[in-house]
């Protein structure tokens, strides 16, 4: 019989636990400066009590209590097992790629890529290109859009300098207006981009929420609250 | 008389009314964006803040402070996600009251529950501010210590059915906390030093991020499990009513009050924080709705285990001013920068300030209560809205998710790219913990405790042991701390006695 996923975890924190408690003792106890009589109980005291009371009580779920109660929980289906992994492995190459990149291009590859393959029942090798013509329009929309709304920007904030009008350098009022801009404009797009291609759903949707989420995400973390997003390659 | 005329003029005039429903909109948004923080916005607001009179500009940051603390419930509810750590007890109730279908309800109560909170507040602001600061001021290292240990025993014991798991949990995350420097001596406690000594593991880890991700993407992963069933939650099936009827709330009196008492008291105590609150008045509420027929039981989705916390994290917002105002401590790091504001203006808090600007006290209970009505007011409208994310299929909400929980994470670090994408890693490798221990069935929120309250104990812990010469027993002789360590006995040995009575 294996191990319940419950029995296997404090198994994981027994192992963790002691080499917790060997790094504690590995730790140079130091005591806080200014204390020429020791009465500081340094800085390992903390981290060796609270590795033992971390083992006890991995220890005693493993050996005691877990086994009262096996439950037969619901396994789950190996296409969904498939789904999470994917977005998984993706999380993790967004995370690495997100300095070399930049936030644009990741997001959109992210966005894009698991919204795609999320509502794709069988996934097939057959839909590569339709994956990476989505992929390449979605880049490029998201470019567009991206390039527009920094041309925005600059132009308000140039105008504000040059009128004195001081509103037009506020980075709150010119992503608002960024924003009701870009808005209309990405309805605009897509309500052609439907009209024009009305049985290529499965494509133009992961497309448009690839883009939409970018933008607004960018535009509040970036713009309104001065998050400085990693540019990556897109430098401008 | 003329100082509260002079502060209501500050206050209730076109412009500042106008500022403080900026901030309150500003702050909401906020505080439903997972890692951007209350805190973050009053800084942000500061430049602006300059620019207005004394009583305007508080009134702006005001505004922004309430606003984020409530707004923090939309994505706990809707997502199980808490904006910020205020919302990490509303989790619970708030999210199972969405899976039952009952999002705008949950979400309704939490307005209420968040209004009757910071009024309430208010009120003992405004009536007992100088008792309660000379109250807090009996509170030294070794008290502080305890309540810390309070914190976290409580948490083991009312987030699991099984103690042992909570008490593992919330030990995982004490030594979440302790990476990073020594407080005291800035000797490196990271494993490999040599390897990681100049990377940003060498800072700690920080809490945004362990929020997000064992919260955000857990639950995103989780949520991706059911997949086939197209939506997170069922389809709202009583749009309706968003709101409790006011028998509800009536009968829900004592776990009202006794939410403000607990919100306000520990807001008072500097350094101590929302967190500990909602889950001191979480337990305090399991405790009177198992007592009484009237009122459902915690736990299984129900409006009183979002009320509860949710009037305490506002409370603690009036609490958290009062020592920041009456002493010059802030209660919390929101209030640092409110406290900031002051003294960039010329007001130093404290005596002088209720002797010689008392106008301005008057004009910040004003404010208070203005940012209170504004946060029902929009919230108010919002409720009927907030909902309709739930109606946005799995597959697509949660890339949407992943991202926001990533971004949340690196928005912490403002601009240092480094550091802010190592904030991003931490998130993803404790959001697939989370993951894991969720399927365990292993409670998550004591880790979460466990990395705010590890550093307020280990801190006040070694210097009440120093400060009285090494002895270990200084914990029990002090009537305060030794009540504490009853209470964290009395938390871990009744669960411990309940489980053996259902046992046998």
């Amino acid at each position: 019989m294996g191990l319940s996923i419950r029995r296997l975890i404090a198994l994981v924190f027994i192992a963790f636990s002691v080499f917790y408690i060997i790094f504690s003792f590995s730790i140079e106890s130091r005591r806080m400066i200014g204390d020429e009589k020791g009465w500081d109980p340094g800085s390992r005291a903390i981290p060796v009590g609270t590795g033992f009371i971390m083992l006890a009580s991995s220890l005693y779920i493993f050996t005691k209590e877990e086994r009262k109660r096996e439950e037969n929980k619901e396994k789950i289906k190996p296409e969904t097992k498939r789904v999470i992994l994917i977005n998984l492995l993706l999380s993790f190459l967004y995370v690495f790629l997100f300095r070399r990149l930049g936030f644009i291009l990741c997001t959109t590859v992210f966005i894009y890529t698991l919204v795609y393959f999320n509502r794709i029942k069988n996934v097939q090798i057959k839909l590569l290109p339709e994956y990476l013509t989505g992929l390449t329009a979605g880049t490029i929309f998201t470019l567009l859009i991206y390039s527009l709304g920094r041309f925005i920007t600059r132009y308000l904030y140039s105008w504000g300098r040059s009128t004195d009008i001081s509103l037009f350098t506020n980075s709150n009022f010119s992503a608002g207006i960024t924003f009701f801009i870009l808005a209309a404009i990405f309805l605009i797009a897509v309500f052609l981009l439907k009209r024009w291609r009305k049985n290529k759903n499965h494509m133009l949707f992961p497309i448009f929420i690839a883009t939409g989420v970018t933008e607004i995400i960018y535009l509040v973390f970036g713009q309104i609250f001065m998050v400085s997003l990693a540019k990556g390659v897109i430098f401008w | 008389m003329a100082p509260l005329i002079e502060g209501f003029t500050q206050i209730f005039n076109t412009q500042t009314i106008l500022l403080v429903a900026m901030g309150e909109v500003l702050g909401i948004i906020l505080g439903s964006l997972p890692g951007l923080t209350a805190t973050m916005g009053i800084a942000l607001m500061l430049p602006i803040s300059f620019k207005l009179s004394q009583a305007a500009g508080m009134a702006l940051l005001l505004g922004v402070y309430c606003g984020a603390v409530s707004g923090a419930s939309i994505p706990a509810i809707l997502l199980g996600i808490p904006g910020n750590p205020n919302a990490i007890a509303t989790v619970y109730d708030g999210l199972a009251m969405t899976q039952k279908g009952l999002a705008g309800q949950a979400l309704g109560g939490a307005v209420i529950a968040s209004f009757l909170g910071g009024i309430g507040s208010l009120i003992l602001l405004m009536t007992f501010s100088p008792l309660i600061a000379r109250f807090t001021l009996l509170f030294g290292p070794a008290e502080r210590a305890c309540l810390a240990l309070v914190g976290l025993t409580i948490i083991a014991s009312v987030s699991s059915r099984n103690l042992s798991r909570g008490i593992l949990m919330g030990a995982f995350g004490l030594t979440l906390s302790l990476l990073g420097t020594d407080p005291f001596s800035s000797s490196l406690r990271i494993p490999f030093p040599r390897l990681f000594a100049k990377t940003p593991l060498s800072s700690g880890i920080n809490l945004i991020p362990a929020l997000i991700g064992l919260f955000g993407i857990s639950q995103a992963l989780l949520d991706l499990e059911r997949i086939k069933e197209g939506m997170i939650a069922p389809k709202q099936v009583k749009m309706e009513r968003f709101f409790p009827s006011l028998g509800k709330i009536v009968r829900m009196w004592r776990i009202i009050l006794e939410s403000i008492g607990i919100g306000t008291m520990i807001g008072a105590i500097p350094g101590t924080g929302a967190s500990i609150a909602v889950f001191l008045s979480y337990e305090r509420a399991k405790k009177v709705t198992r007592r009484s027929k009237k009122l459902n039981q915690l736990g299984s989705g129900c409006l009183e285990g979002v009320v509860a916390p949710e009037v305490a994290n506002n409370a603690v917002t009036g609490g958290a001013l009062i020592p920041a105002l009456s002493l010059g401590i802030p209660g919390d790091s929101s209030t640092a920068v409110l406290l900031s504001a002051l003294l960039i203006k010329g007001v130093v808090p404290g005596y002088q300030l209720f002797s010689q600007n008392l106008y301005l006290v008057y004009a910040i209970f004003f404010a208070l209560f203005l940012s209170n009505v504004f946060m029902l007011t929009f919230q108010y409208f919002g409720v009927k809205w907030f909902p309709r994310v739930l109606s946005v299929p799995i597959a697509v909400l949660v890339p949407v998710i992943l991202v926001l929980s990533m971004i949340g994470s690196y928005a912490i670090q403002g601009r240092a790219i480094l550091a802010a994408t190592f904030d991003m890693g931490v998130a993803l490798i404790l959001g697939v913990i989370g993951y894991f221990l969720k399927k365990g069935d292993y409670p998550i929120a004591p880790i979460v405790l466990g990395i705010i309250l590890g550093g307020m104990f280990e801190e006040n812990f070694r210097r009440a042991v120093k400060l009285a010469e090494g002895n270990y027993l200084v914990f029990f002789t002090k009537p305060i701390s030794l009540a504490f360590i009853v209470l964290s006995l009395i938390s871990v040995v009744l669960p411990l006695l309940r489980q053996r009575r259902r046992g046998a």
